[in-house]
């Protein structure tokens, strides 16, 4: 790697962790809580529903275990008003039924159908990123 | 398109400096301020406050993708750095022998702040209002908060506020007019919420008042919080700056708190307010 794509990637590890902390609610108090921010995995599935709510918005995904059985996936994200102000709705975090890959913390407790989404990404290639902390170690989902 | 890919495509800011995506009138304070029937400056419409969140500038990528938060700076503005940090919190100052109380309680605030269960957020938390709706006779102030949809009632009247009901959540509240000001008195409220983040409580005491001042689209939010029983002095709340929106208010979200009981620890939560 050269000096400037380490350069290129310091400058943006150090964003992130500014932005994350301008953001508060991604920061590492508010999350660290109920989810492991030092791990994160990602999950192909199906959006199932989408709870418009707060104090965070709920997105269910669709998808397969660690253990290949289906399961329902459980995604807490940001509030309304930041979706709002990101020009996000109900309608858009539903997609288009096609399949999408979700990359999310785990959470800590017992919870293996818990996660918080960090972005998502729909067959037609867009992404929604949420939050991004750099650093977290990717694990296979529960 | 991987968006921590895209740093060199071609950027769509969706909102810079707090300005949101939404369409803003013309903001400009220099533009004439409409005026009531009754002379007084109309406050009749929706108002960004910024809710809290005025730090956050979300991004769209030119092929619909959307970045919130963690963002890399838009190519279009990379040489200003990074966006500005939160502004540091703004809290009132305790007298001496309630500083542990409120250290306490911040400590615990996972367990004790009322809005992370969805509760009332109180005043001046609920911080400027969202929408509001203008009469001769009073005031409505509508506000989509985080802990869900709240309103206030404000009658125009002069003298004292009404106090026949129980202390409540958002308090009595009466407004008159100083010049182009609307000042609106606020009492009567129940002990159940707090002033602001970390342990900010406060007694039944406690009054409020807040001065809303329109000049062209824009309005100032000032307001001034008392209670002298556990107050060292009147808190003067950092100002708010609201823009008139060019959208109607949509319906406000309910409060739902799912995983709160997940929490492991005593880790601090940041509210978006």
């Amino acid at each position: 790697m050269n000096k400037r794509l380490i350069g290129a990637r310091l400058w943006q590890a150090m964003l992130a962790m500014l932005c994350a902390y301008a953001a508060g609610v991604s920061a590492h108090h508010s999350l660290s809580g109920v989810f492991d921010i030092t791990k994160s995995f990602e999950i192909d599935g199906l959006v199932s529903r989408v709870d418009w709510m707060n104090p965070h918005v709920y997105v269910y995904v669709d998808a397969k275990g660690k253990d290949g059985k289906p399961m329902t996936y459980r995604f807490e994200s940001l509030p309304v008003a930041m979706m709002r102000k990101a020009g996000l709705s109900k309608t858009s975090l539903l997609g288009d039924g096609k399949p999408v890959k979700v990359h999310a913390y785990p959470a800590r407790a017992d919870t293996p159908d818990l996660g918080y989404m960090l972005t998502i990404q729909f067959a037609d290639g867009r992404e929604i990123q949420f939050s991004k902390i750099p650093g977290a170690e990717s694990v296979t989902p529960k | 398109m991987k968006i921590h890919k895209s740093a060199c495509a071609v950027l769509v800011l969706i909102s810079a400096c707090g300005a949101g995506v939404a369409a803003a009138a013309d903001t400009s304070a220099a533009a004439p301020t409409p005026r009531a029937a009754d002379g007084h400056p109309d406050f009749n419409g929706v108002w960004d406050n910024g809710g809290g969140i005025d730090f956050l500038s979300p991004q769209k990528l030119a092929d619909g993708s959307v970045c919130v938060t963690g963002c890399a700076p838009p190519a279009a503005n990379a040489a200003a750095g990074p966006p500005s940090p939160r502004p540091p919190p703004d809290r009132p100052r305790y007298k001496p022998e309630f500083a542990a109380k409120v250290s306490d309680l911040e400590a615990k605030q996972v367990k004790f702040d009322p809005v992370l269960r969805c509760q009332p957020p109180g005043v001046p938390r609920i911080g400027p209002p969202d929408k509001i709706v203008q009469t001769a006779r009073e005031m409505v102030f509508l506000y989509e908060d985080v802990s869900g949809p709240f309103f206030r009632i404000v009658p125009l009247v002069t003298g004292a506020v009404r106090q026949d009901d129980s202390p409540s959540y958002l308090g009595d509240a009466s407004g008159h007019w100083d010049g182009d000001t609307l000042v609106v008195e606020t009492a009567n409220f129940n002990d159940l919420t707090w002033l602001a983040d970390n342990g900010a409580f406060h007694t039944e005491a406690l009054r409020v008042t807040e001065r809303l001042t329109r000049r062209g689209n824009e309005m100032e939010y000032r307001a001034v919080v008392q209670d002298p029983g556990v107050l060292a002095e009147p808190w003067q709340m950092r100002p708010r700056r609201m823009t008139l929106m060019d959208k109607e208010m949509a319906e406000p979200a309910p409060c739902v708190d799912q995983d709160l009981h997940l929490m492991l620890d005593d880790s601090h939560h940041t509210n978006p307010r």
